[in-house]
């Protein structure tokens, strides 16, 4: 009886096989990485913004605190953005007539407010607090990256669970002294100092990490 | 000689009653009758289903205090069903009763398409069914593993183990006939087919060698599955406080159910596959006495658990004694007797052999017990949570018309592959059956 | 940015940064404005930009989305203030001392405003009157002010038209009526107490001498008042002091039930009862009533009699202390049950009380009166004042009569209705109605275009209490003044500006009115009136109490007991008289007593239902001379058997929420006797509980007071799980069955703290309500006089909680403070969690309950509380956000969170003070010593669930009681 299959078939299948496999095991491998990737975490992407505003200028330029604009990050939840009055206080002064600045102009002529793009967000169900990781001398640096170095915003981290538990989970390394929370380069210390502050600072404020990674620190 | 010569014939009606079903099928217009039945069938789950995503579980009857309803019923009552496909193929193989290779195939292929109606049913029965998957542990961006004392996990594992090896466990078992098939082919078409899924069977002795060691491995491995699935599942009532699930006679008294039910089922197809096909040379009244003997066990089994569960309540008293007393008397008690009285009563017929060795009566019986054993699994989800603890929150539990719907769908989820398998595929294991044949007559 | 944003927000040009907010507002319901919010921020409700409230709203549909496991939407966008207003620091609630005005009467509150919106009233702590809590009442009131069909537009003939051409008519009017002395002018208003309001009107009425005013308050005090004339000669109130009353003989009275002075009696009642549990003095509370009520629930023996049998109780009392010599004829029940409260009367002599309900005849009234006078109480248990709620007339009822004939007969030219709806819930309604047409000038100015509104040719908005300036009196007679919590969210008028504009006074702002009104009492405007704002109590010269002048006995009366059956109408106890009805919060709370949400019913006693063969739902047609209304019956254990009880508020013909719930009752309002017949149809009633009776079972457990000796400790039954360690703080909750009345108001106080939805009758009739926290209602013993039960029921957190090791997905977890976490995120829906909670206290959202709620009401979302998504679990979280606040504050300051520094919604609104939550492992927390006393049980021990809260047992039984 005539064969069917030419003998090649054979190796053929045995291919297919072996391919399936490995196809299975991609697709599986698909999802973690695709929900790994900075496409998912945005890290890095720069979002353009009704006006081109520049952290680099404004901080390692001109060496404005964070706080000057971002002014309730010490006493609120939330860190408060620059009203459109705040940015007139300069830039009645400064830069007039510049178009780059038209939209802050009229949007205080028009009490219409400023749409500036998120960089930096969390979904409705986590509730971070920032008063409280500034109390404890979490340097802004930590989560929002050398935005001194960034002409366009953009995020410096992914603002995700596994983000959020790393240092919930280890907090001591990520102390710094409550003075310099809004200091950009990293502080000049060595090692042993580093160690020492992070033990000093986590005795001090009686830091668990076994009640810092539970869930309704974050979630209510 | 004379005898070999004569074998190599019974051989050959073997050959073309079970190979060349699918290359010539006798039955055709019953087939597509069946079919486009089950594809109706199939078009309302599809329907059921989007009703259902886009509504939400809200489109059913659940409730707080009965929010398990008829999901979990359909779920726990289709993988119990699948249940006996594995134990005829493996257990028996293993235990070396040949009766079972006229049965196991279908058996098996029945399995399959019960697993699957299960396994789909929890994730439906899901709030947000888009994330089944964080039931699964997976490096996830939220650092967060699944909850490994849950019940509900290790159903995850379970459901998933039990699909994945009576799939390997049927494939297996089909190759060699699968290969038979694609040697007797005339079609071009139906060569390459059964070419293509035979995976270059030649059926030399090294084949046949390394088959069996295969076929016996993958049977040890499925046997303790029958067990531990069903355990399991058992574990997703008796591990809640409360009361009529909380027991520990819950795991043996489910697996023996399952089985029960199982078995009924596989004389259904049996008795029906025997008189659409002409099987009644392959399938004989023998294999149907043997299927009547394992149902009238495991049946009795059942029973037993039943007594042992009154026993439970009596002794334990109570909210024990108060859901034993909703059960046999409360809103529901319907559910409790028709279990009763469906699953037990039939079931003493088959005492008598000639009762086993009828078809009708044996049909009858089992028809009786697959609905029995749904009434049971009916009584265990909703008697105990409409009058659970507290007074204040009695409820009561209606099914909706779409928790119907999906059920009478899920139908259609497990005959059309079922169907299409009948049609295309040797639906008894011929090679086993030869072997059978081989040994009698070798025994002389 | 869409086109229709652009066009709204175009409109807001010209305008400066200062007046932005104002603009924002007057443009808050301008449809561009609303298609533009619509499709630029889906969800989020209105004027506020902060980005958590975005997200707040955003909640059910980003689940919806997919993207719970990962990231917000990627291109929200985040709105700066253009100008940072004043004082606000966006994160930081804001509280105001404001009032709500009650039927007339002010409910002392703080309004908590998060970025400008209010979303929450809480009682004032610093007033007398509220001590920290309100009523279910004020805490829906809240909501109100995000109705969506808040009237919003002035209208002509249903038409509607700007302010100006309003305006125009109204001026024209009121030169008429300078020239005419105000002839043919009536303005009907509800009750009120606001100084400011009976100023303007009486300023009014000076210039308009030919001018009439009368009040119309659906549910009012005239009974009393005709009774107290009659008794003592002038209209008087009476309130009880029951914080002084060792001993109180209720009548047909329920003083703890739902009504203008709830929180005060039962602060006063809790006050005496707390006294007594700490073995000071007594505090016996016998009640004969026709139907069971709050106080009868409450009390230590319950006599169930028809309101026709009242009298003879009374009189049979009287006989007793010799007040009378008639000797009426009682059954042997009646007799014992009078011979006890004669006996716990002379116990506590002098420190008595003898109430009898204001439905009652005067003489009756009067014959109570004078029990306590001859037992020296009366000075002492009861406060007699002048009305706290003026009215001009003695008699309404008449007064409206006169007012429709007056009309009628075209004698009426101007009719101003100010916040009443008399075409609604007086039974006078259809006459009046027609007879408005004969009114050249019919003006309506309500918070709804309702019944009154449709029936007048013109209709004003007015603005909602917490919009607008305002003052009043609170149920003690102190004065408050209620300040705006926010600008009004559409082109309104407060009611003050009204009056003002009704006299032909334009653009006078009802702050000015206020302060006026101030000025003149104080003299002086500061410092009193920023005084009166931080503290939110106006100072006055204290009020002396009258003292009663002697009680003048009447004549009795003799009158037939009724033929047929008694009938009995009665404000409904969670939407009143039907101001309520369009509030879901006030329609989906459980009565307190037959716990029936969305409809009243027709309640029979279970006699009477087997009589008639009648089950809960069975329609049944009420006929008395001539006028019927048909209702379903619901079959109310320990109800008076020839007894029918029915409920106002109900049958309204407006509002998506209020219309198709229920019956009007008001054709059948004066008649004393119906007969009852089955119409053989069936309504879908839906009740929040089923099955009531808890023979044989110990979920509330009663014990004698000389049981509450201390015992050992039980030692724990043996577990499975390993022992937590004690860690501070370590939350729990105790709730004091002695002192729960079970008004509901901590349900409602939930809602308004959890953003919990509202699901609708149907919805509750599939057992799918949301309430964390629900009350449950039992019965004991023989359902025609049984013993009445209320249970709160919040989640246990169980310290080896089943719902924990149910969850596949660790959405249920432990908190090392001890609490039962849900985490919504987290949860995939298996409702494990449920199946194995004993309790059943968790809430499941089986469809998108909170997607779909009005843009409007989305606004009164707590920011702090994340709005759940469909499929997801839900329940009590112990008020987790407020824990959440203190932790971080204690943590700043470096000490550990202080005793009563956490207070649950729940714990804070109880006018008795019945719930108690704080840290059990601080040996100092008044919860732990709660939790010591003898009588601190905990629900279904035998599950072995280890709850944290528990409850302290009745006590059934008082000292020296036979």
């Amino acid at each position: 009886m005539a064969q069917i299959f030419k003998p090649s078939v054979d190796t053929f299948s045995r291919l297919f096989l072996a391919g399936s496999v490995v196809v299975l095991i991609g697709v599986f491998m698909l999802g973690p990485v695709a929900a790994w990737s900075s496409y998912q975490s945005k890290v890095g992407w720069a979002v353009d913004q009704p006006v081109p505003f520049s952290h680099k200028h404004h901080v390692s330029g001109l060496g404005l605190d964070c706080r000057f604009c971002h002014a309730t990050v010490e006493t609120s939840a939330h860190a408060g953005f620059p009203s459109t009055h705040v940015c007139m206080t300069c830039h009645s002064q400064i830069w007039t007539g510049s178009p780059m600045l038209a939209p802050v102009r009229q949007s205080l002529a028009s009490g219409r407010p400023l749409a500036w793009n998120r960089v930096s967000k969390l979904p409705d169900f986590v509730f971070f607090n920032h008063k409280i990781h500034i109390d404890r001398g979490v340097a802004c640096v930590e989560c929002h990256g050398r935005v001194d170095q960034m002409p366009m915003l953009a995020r410096a981290h992914p603002f995700e669970m596994r983000f959020c538990l790393d240092c919930h989970r280890d907090p001591a390394g990520r102390l710094g002294p409550t003075d310099q929370v809004t200091r950009m380069s990293p502080l000049p210390w060595d090692e042993a100092t580093h160690q020492r502050f992070a033990l000093a600072a986590a005795r001090r404020y009686h830091l668990d990490p076994a009640r810092l990674d539970k869930c309704d620190i974050c979630h209510r | 000689m004379a005898e070999e010569e004569a074998l190599r014939q019974v051989y050959d009606i073997v050959g073309e009653e079970i190979v060349d079903l699918p290359l010539a099928f006798p039955a055709r217009r019953g087939w597509w009758l069946c079919f486009s039945g089950a594809l109706a069938l199939l078009a309302l789950w599809f329907v059921s289903v989007i009703v259902l995503f886009s509504n939400g579980v809200a489109v059913w009857g659940n409730t707080i205090p009965v929010n398990w309803g008829m999901a979990i019923i359909n779920y726990v009552w289709f993988l119990g069903i699948g249940h006996a496909g594995t134990l005829i193929s493996a257990l028996l193989l293993i235990s070396d009763r040949n009766w079972r290779n006229s049965l196991n195939r279908f058996a098996e292929a029945m399995t399959l398409c019960a697993v699957v109606c299960a396994g789909l049913y929890p994730i439906l029965h899901l709030g947000r069914p888009w994330f089944f998957y964080w039931i699964a542990p997976y490096f996830n961006s939220m650092h967060v593993w699944p909850q490994f004392k849950s019940p509900l996990t290790w159903d995850f594992f379970a459901v998933l183990t039990y699909l994945i090896v009576s799939l390997f466990f049927w494939y297996l078992g089909i190759l060699p006939d699968l290969a038979s098939a694609r040697d007797r082919a005339k079609s071009r078409g139906y060569q390459v087919f059964f070419g293509i899924i035979s995976l270059g069977w030649r059926g030399d002795a090294s084949h046949w060698a390394r088959w069996r060691q295969a076929y016996a491995i993958t049977a040890a491995i499925a046997v303790p599955l029958v067990v531990s699935v069903h355990s399991e599942i058992s574990l997703l009532f008796s591990a809640g406080p409360i009361p009529g699930w909380n027991s520990t006679v819950f795991p043996p008294y489910f697996v023996l159910g399952a089985a029960f039910s199982g078995f009924a089922v596989v004389g259904i197809i049996a008795i029906a596959m025997r008189a659409a096909l002409p099987l009644q040379a392959l399938v004989t009244l023998r294999h149907l006495d043997m299927l009547g003997l394992a149902t009238l066990a495991t049946g009795m089994m059942t029973a037993y658990g039943y007594f042992s569960e009154v026993f439970d309540a009596l002794y334990a008293g109570g909210q024990e004694l108060a859901t034993l007393n909703d059960r046999l008397c409360g809103h529901y008690a319907w559910s409790y007797w028709g279990a009763v009285i469906l699953n037990f009563i039939p079931l003493q017929l088959l005492w008598w052999r000639r009762y086993r060795r009828s078809p009708r009566i044996l049909l009858a019986v089992s028809l009786s017990v697959a609905v029995g054993m749904w009434m049971e699994r009916f009584m265990l989800v909703v008697t105990s949570l409409y009058r659970d603890w507290l007074v204040s929150s009695y409820g009561h539990y209606m099914p909706s018309f779409w928790d119907w719907s999906l059920f009478a769908g899920m139908g259609g989820i497990f005959l059309v592959p079922f169907l299409l398998f009948v049609r295309f595929l040797p639906a008894i294991s011929a090679s086993e059956t030869k072997d059978e044949i081989h040994e009698e007559a070798t025994d002389g | 940015m869409t086109t229709g944003w652009k066009k709204a927000l175009a409109q807001l040009h010209g305008q400066g940064g200062r007046r932005f907010w104002r603009g924002l507002d007057e443009l808050a319901d301008s449809p561009d404005f609303r298609k533009a919010l619509a499709t630029e921020f889906p969800g989020l409700a209105s004027l506020d930009w902060q980005r958590r409230d975005v997200l707040r709203a955003f909640g059910a549909s980003l689940a919806l989305a997919g993207l719970a496991g990962c990231e917000a939407n990627p291109d929200d966008r985040a709105m700066p203030y253009v100008v940072d207003p004043e004082h606000l620091v966006p994160g930081h609630p804001q509280l105001y001392a404001t009032a709500i005005s009650f039927a007339g009467i002010a409910q002392p509150v703080l309004g908590v405003t998060n970025v400008g919106r209010p979303t929450k009233l809480e009682g004032n702590p610093d007033h007398p009157a509220s001590r920290g809590a309100t009523d279910a009442f004020t805490q829906a009131a809240l909501l109100d002010l995000y109705d969506p069909e808040r009237s919003q537009v002035p209208r002509q003939s249903g038409i509607p038209i700007d302010w100006d051409s309003l305006d125009a008519r109204l001026a024209a009017q009121a030169a008429i009526l300078d020239a005419t002395q105000g002839e043919g002018f009536r303005l009907l208003t509800g009750a009120t107490t606001s100084p400011t309001l009976l100023r303007q009107i009486d300023l009014l009425f000076a210039r308009w001498p030919a001018a009439r005013w009368d009040v119309f308050e659906p549910v009012d005090d005239s009974a009393l008042h005709a009774a107290t004339r009659a008794a003592f000669g002038r209209r008087l109130d009476v309130m009880p002091l029951l914080d002084r009353a060792h001993a109180t003989i209720a009548f047909d009275a329920d003083p703890l039930g739902p009504g203008p002075y709830q929180v005060l009696n039962s602060l006063r009642w809790s006050g005496r009862r707390r006294a007594f549990q700490q073995g000071d003095g007594r505090a016996d509370l016998l009640v004969a009533e026709p139907s069971p009520t709050l106080t009868g629930g409450r009390s230590l023996d319950r006599l169930v009699a028809e309101p026709s049998r009242i009298r003879a109780l009374v009189e049979a009392l009287a006989r007793i202390f010799g007040v009378t010599r008639e000797a009426p004829a009682l059954t042997t029940k009646e007799a014992q049950w009078v011979e006890r409260a004669a006996k716990i009367l002379a116990a506590s002599k002098g420190r008595g009380l003898v109430l009898v309900g204001s439905e009652q005849p005067a003489e009756t009234q009067a014959l109570g009166w004078a029990i306590d006078e001859k037992l020296g109480n009366l000075s002492v248990t009861s406060q007699f004042s002048e009305p706290l709620r003026p009215s001009p007339d003695s008699d309404p009822e008449q007064a409206l009569n006169a007012l429709i004939t007056d009309m009628a007969a075209g004698r009426v030219n101007m009719l101003a209705i100010l916040d009443a709806n008399p075409v609604y819930a007086s039974r006078q309604g259809p006459a009046f109605a027609a007879a408005l047409h004969k009114v050249e000038l019919s003006l309506h100015a309500g918070l709804w275009h309702d019944e009154t509104g449709h029936a007048c040719r013109w209709h004003a908005p007015l603005a909602h209490g917490l919009e607008s300036w305002s003052d009043g009196r609170a149920a003690d007679g102190t004065a408050v003044i209620g300040q705006p919590l926010v600008r009004p969210f559409y082109t309104v008028r407060p009611v003050h500006t009204m009056l003002a504009a009704i006299g032909g006074a334009f653009g006078i702002s009802d702050h000015d009115l206020v302060q006026q009104t101030w000025t003149e009492t104080w003299g002086t405007l500061q410092p009193n009136w920023n005084q009166t704002l931080v503290k939110g109590i106006a100072p006055e010269p204290p009020r002396v109490a009258l003292q009663p002048p002697p009680v003048r006995l009447l004549p009795s009366v003799a009158f037939a007991r009724p033929t047929g059956l008694e009938l009995l109408v009665r404000p409904d106890p969670t939407i009143w008289d039907g101001r309520l009805a369009n509030n879901p919060w006030a329609q989906e709370q459980p009565k307190p007593v037959t716990t029936l949400t969305w409809d009243n019913a027709v309640l029979i006693a279970p006699a009477l239902a087997a009589e008639h063969d009648l089950a809960d739902g069975d329609e049944v047609r009420l006929s008395s001379d001539g006028v019927s209304v048909t209702g379903a019956v619901w079959v109310m254990p320990g109800q008076a058997s020839n007894t029918v009880l029915v409920h106002r508020g109900y049958g309204r013909r407006f509002g998506e929420v209020a219309h198709d719930a229920g019956f009007d009752v008001a054709p059948l309002m004066d008649q004393r006797s119906v007969t009852l017949t089955p119409t053989g149809k069936r309504r879908k009633l839906a009740a929040a509980q089923e099955e009531h009776a808890i023979d044989g079972t110990d979920l509330v457990r009663v014990v004698d007071y000389l049981d509450t000796a201390p015992k050992p400790p039980k030692k724990p039954a043996p577990s499975f799980w390993e022992d937590k360690p004690l860690t501070r703080p370590n939350w729990g909750m105790s709730i004091d069955l002695d002192l729960c009345t079970g008004c509901g108001a901590c349900v409602t106080a939930c809602n308004a703290e959890n953003n919990i939805p509202m699901v609708g009758r149907e919805e509750v009739r599939n057992g799918r309500r949301m309430h964390w926290l629900r009350v449950d209602r039992y019965y004991e013993g023989d359902p025609a006089d049984p013993k009445l039960h209320v249970q709160p029921v919040p989640c246990m957190h169980c310290e080896d909680a089943p719902c924990e090791m149910g969850c596949p997905v660790n959405a249920a977890v432990h908190s090392p403070e001890g609490l039962n976490l849900q985490v919504y995120n987290r949860c995939v829906g298996t409702r494990t969690c449920s199946s194995f909670c004993p309790y059943k206290v968790r809430r499941f959202n089986w469809a998108d309950y909170t997607g779909g709620a009005p843009e409007s009401m989305k606004a009164q979302r707590n920011p702090n509380v994340t709005v759940r998504a469909r499929g997801v679990m839900e329940k009590c979280t112990y008020c987790i956000q407020r824990i959440s606040a203190a932790r971080i504050a204690a943590k700043v300051a470096d000490h550990p969170i202080a005793d009563g520094a956490v207070t649950t919604a729940c714990q804070q609104v109880c006018p008795t003070a019945a719930i108690s939550f704080g840290d059990i492992a601080d040996p100092a927390a008044e919860v732990v010593k709660r939790k010591a006393s003898p009588r601190n049980y905990t629900l279904l021990e035998e599950a072995n669930t280890r709850p944290r809260t528990s409850y302290s047992a009745r006590i059934g039984k008082e000292r020296g009681d036979g």
